[in-house]
C-alpha cells in the first residue's frame, strides 16, 4: 500500500489533466462553429437603385431609395440638380433625412446636421455623408456607388 | 382529507424541513433590498408569463413583426392587457433594478463576504436592461428601427469584442431582416435563460447564518406575507397604468417612406446616453465621442465591479459616489427630454 499511493496520485493525476485537456478541446471546437454561426458575414449587395422619372421628382424635394438593405438620399436641389448620400449617419448609423424648411439634412436621433453637399456642420457627427453617384437615363433617374 | 394530502407530499419531499429552516432564518424587519429583490422576482415570473403568451401570436419578421403587434393590440380578446403588463412590467423590472443597485450602493452591502451577490447583481443589471431594450425593438416601428440602429453600432463602439458583438446582435456587418429575429432571439431565449441562472445564484450566493442586527422577523411567514403585499401592490398598479396608459405601437419601420428629421428617443433608461451622445463634440480626446462615452461607461462598470475589493475600510465614499450617480442620471435624464 506505501508504495502505490504515490503511483495511484500520478495515474488519476495523469488521468485528471487528459480529462480536462480533452474536454476544453472539445469546448474549444464546438465552440467555433457556433461564433462563426453567430457572426455571419455579409453577402454582396445591390449596385444600382432606381429612384424613378426625372420629371416627377421636383426641385427641392428628396427621396429615400434602397440600395440593397442601404438607405440612399436623393436630393434634387432647387436648381434642379440631383445629388445623392448614403442616408446613414456617421455618428451612430441613425437614418437621416431631408429638411425642405431648413434646406439641409438632419439626424432625428442626435440633432446632427448636414450641408446638402453631405458635410457635417452641426451636432455630434464626425465625417461627411459617404456620396453617390447619380445618372439620369431616358427621363429615370438611378443611384450607383461613387 | 387536506392534512392527508399534505403528509402524503410532505413524507415524499422534505417539504416541512424547508419551511422549518425558513421558519428559524431572520432578517431585518425591514430590510428594502429584500423586498425589492422579491417584486423584481415577482416581476420577472409576470415577464415570463406573459411574454410566453406574446410569443404565440407575434411574428418575427419584419414584413409581419408591426402587423401582428397591432393585431395582438387591437384585436386579440385581452390582447391589449397582456401587452402592457408585459411592457410595463418591463419598465418596472428595469426601475427596480436600478433601485435595488442604489441601494446595495448606499447601504454598502457588496463588502465581504458579498461579492458574488454583488457580481452576479451586477450582471443581472445588464441583462435585465438589455432584455428590457430588445423587447422594445421587437414591434419594429420606425422608431424601434432606429434604435435598433443606434444602439447596435453604439455596441460596435465597444472595447475589444465590441465589433464581434455588433455582428452578433445585428446577424451580419449591416443591419438586415435578419436582426429583429436575432433580437427576437435575444429577448426570448438567450437573455430569460441568463436571468433565471444568475437570479438562482444571486440568492443562492447571500451568505446565511449570521445573526441580524436590530428588529427582525422570521421569513417564513412574516417575511413571505409582507412581501406578498408588497407584490399585489405593484402588480395593481401594472395593471391600471396597462389598463389606462397604454403604450402606444407607433408607425410602422419604413426606410422609404419613413424617414423623418423628428426627434427618435430611447426608453427612459438610455435617455441619460442618449443626452451625452447628443450633446458631445464629435471628438473627445482623440476618441470619436460615442467610443469615448462607452469607454467611460464601461470604466465605471469595471470600478462598480471592483467595489469590493477596492472597498474595505470604514469610508462612506461610496455611498457619496452612488449618491452623485443618481443626480447626474436624473439631471441628464431630465435634460434629454427638454
Amino acid at each position: 500500500m506505501g508504495d502505490d499511493a504515490p503511483k495511484g496520485g500520478d495515474r488519476r493525476d495523469f488521468l485528471g489533466t487528459s480529462i480536462a485537456g480533452t474536454a476544453t478541446a472539445l469546448g474549444v471546437m464546438s465552440a467555433y462553429p457556433v461564433v462563426r454561426f453567430l457572426t455571419p458575414r455579409d453577402e454582396a449587395s445591390e449596385r444600382i437603385a432606381n429612384a424613378g422619372e426625372a420629371e416627377k421628382f421636383f426641385p427641392g424635394t428628396a427621396k429615400t431609395v434602397l440600395l440593397g438593405d442601404r438607405p440612399v438620399l436623393v436630393i434634387r436641389l432647387d436648381d434642379g440638380t440631383f445629388r445623392a448620400f448614403s442616408a446613414v449617419c456617421t455618428h451612430l448609423q441613425c437614418v437621416v433625412a431631408y429638411s425642405t424648411q431648413n434646406k439641409q439634412i438632419e439626424c432625428p436621433c442626435h440633432r446632427g446636421v448636414y450641408s446638402l453637399e453631405g458635410q457635417n456642420i452641426a451636432g455630434p457627427p464626425p465625417r461627411p455623408l459617404d456620396a453617390f453617384v447619380v445618372h439620369v437615363l431616358n427621363g429615370i433617374v438611378t443611384i450607383t456607388e461613387a | 382529507m387536506l392534512d392527508s394530502m399534505r403528509k402524503w407530499v410532505s413524507d415524499r419531499t422534505g417539504a416541512p424541513a424547508v419551511v422549518d429552516r425558513l421558519r428559524e432564518r431572520r432578517i431585518g424587519s425591514w430590510s428594502i433590498p429584500h423586498y425589492v429583490g422579491g417584486v423584481l422576482l415577482m416581476l420577472f415570473l409576470v415577464e415570463v408569463a406573459s411574454g410566453i403568451l406574446l410569443m404565440l401570436p407575434y411574428r418575427p419578421d419584419p414584413l409581419q413583426a408591426h402587423a401582428s403587434v397591432v393585431a395582438i393590440a387591437g384585436r386579440l380578446p385581452y390582447g391589449n392587457l397582456v401587452r402592457g403588463v408585459h411592457a410595463w412590467s418591463s419598465q418596472a423590472f428595469v426601475a427596480m433594478l436600478f433601485v435595488h443597485m442604489a441601494l446595495t450602493l448606499v447601504m454598502r452591502s457588496y463588502k465581504e463576504p458579498k461579492e458574488l451577490v454583488w457580481w452576479t447583481g451586477l450582471a443581472l443589471l445588464l441583462v435585465g436592461v438589455f432584455l428590457a431594450f430588445t423587447g422594445a425593438i421587437l414591434p419594429w416601428s420606425q422608431n424601434a428601427y432606429l434604435q435598433a440602429r443606434v444602439s447596435s453600432e453604439m455596441v460596435g463602439h465597444g472595447p475589444f469584442f465590441g465589433q464581434w458583438l455588433k455582428r452578433m446582435l445585428r446577424g451580419g456587418t449591416d443591419l438586415s431582416p435578419w436582426s429583429l429575429n436575432h433580437a427576437y432571439g435575444f429577448h426570448t431565449g438567450v437573455l430569460p435563460a441568463m436571468t433565471t441562472l444568475l437570479f438562482a445564484l444571486h440568492v443562492a450566493f447571500v451568505p446565511r447564518g449570521k445573526p441580524v442586527e436590530g428588529p427582525s422577523i422570521p421569513v417564513y411567514p412574516d417575511f413571505f406575507v409582507r412581501l406578498a403585499a408588497a407584490c399585489t401592490a405593484v402588480l395593481a398598479a401594472i395593471i391600471s397604468l396597462a389598463t389606462f396608459a397604454p403604450i402606444a405601437v407607433g408607425t410602422p419601420a419604413n426606410l422609404v417612406t419613413g424617414a423623418t428629421t423628428g426627434d427618435v428617443r430611447p426608453p427612459w433608461y438610455f435617455l441619460f446616453l442618449h443626452d451625452l451622445l447628443r450633446s458631445a463634440p464629435p471628438r473627445l480626446l482623440g476618441l470619436e465621442s460615442p467610443q469615448f462615452i462607452l469607454g467611460a461607461l464601461s470604466v465605471l462598470l469595471l470600478f462598480a465591479a471592483a467595489l469590493p475589493l477596492i472597498d474595505r475600510r470604514g469610508s462612506k465614499i461610496t455611498a457619496y459616489v452612488g449618491a452623485v450617480l443618481v443626480v447626474v442620471f436624473l439631471v441628464l435624464t431630465g435634460h434629454a427630454l427638454l
